[in-house]
């Protein structure tokens, strides 16, 4: 797994590559404790390129929600393929995040 | 019927190697993705449970995982002999929409129970016996 980083006025972006496993759980654990302590107005997280994510990758990502759950900063992820959609439907993480379509849309919402 | 036999030593990296060799023996009889995906998931979900609480950290053992492919499923074994553990008993996961209430784990065995058509347990003699089955609809060539 690997991340691309970008920041966008006062939103980071956060696309996350590959394959989101135990392997990669302190890797993501760390790369969105960076993003937080960056202070910006949102964290998007593109998930266009996720291939592949299981209970660990879906622990990561509720880890760093209660984080940032405790600051000002929205969190919003998008682009979810449809392995990783249904997978978001099977464990009720569709209702706990904020997930939007694609990534324009995405950035244009939180840009508001 | 086609058959995959691993033999996996309880170390995490070794899941990967399991979930690379079940996706290449799926591709090379070509299951369906979308059902090939799901029991990728829900094999990732036990073996990496096995690894992980099946014997004492720092102790080596091996398991078996066997896969074998119908024309109709997929299914999967795994053998252990490490401590008694049936994952059946495992309560509800707590799906909550308010992620403050929410706890972050518990969702490896739902994601089993809700995606597998079936998933069964046995103690075995000195041993763990889970199996699952993802069914599937061959797709037929287009003409």
């Amino acid at each position: 797994m690997r991340f691309v980083e970008s920041r966008i006025g006062d939103i980071v972006v956060v696309d996350i590559v590959g394959r989101l496993d135990s392997d990669a759980f302190a890797a993501l654990t760390e790369k969105l404790d960076s993003a937080i302590a960056a202070r910006p107005e949102a964290i998007l997280l593109d998930l266009a390129e996720l291939e592949y994510v299981n209970s660990t990758g879906l622990r990561a990502l509720m880890l760093a929600a209660k984080q940032i759950r405790k600051t000002q900063i929205r969190l919003v992820l998008c682009g979810l393929r449809e392995n990783v959609s249904e997978l978001f439907e099977v464990s009720g993480l569709n209702k706990v995040f904020d997930v939007q379509p694609e990534r324009a849309g995405a950035l244009a919402m939180l840009s508001d | 019927m086609k058959q995959l036999a691993l033999s996996v030593v309880n170390r995490l990296p070794e899941v990967a190697r399991v979930i690379d060799e079940v996706e290449r023996f799926a591709r090379t009889h070509k299951v369906p993705s979308r059902a090939c995906a799901a029991f990728v998931l829900a094999l990732d979900e036990l073996v990496t449970n096995v690894v992980k609480y099946a014997w004492d950290a720092g102790t080596e053992h091996r398991f078996a995982v066997s896969v074998r492919l119908t024309d109709r499923s997929l299914s999967a074994e795994i053998l252990d002999d490490g401590a008694a553990y049936d994952p059946l008993q495992t309560p509800e996961a707590n799906l909550s929409d308010n992620l403050a209430e929410r706890p972050i784990g518990g969702l490896g065995i739902h994601i089993v129970r809700r995606t597998m058509d079936e998933f069964t347990y046995e103690r075995t003699d000195g041993g763990n016996r889970q199996v699952i089955v993802k069914a599937f609809h061959k797709q037929e060539p287009k003409a």
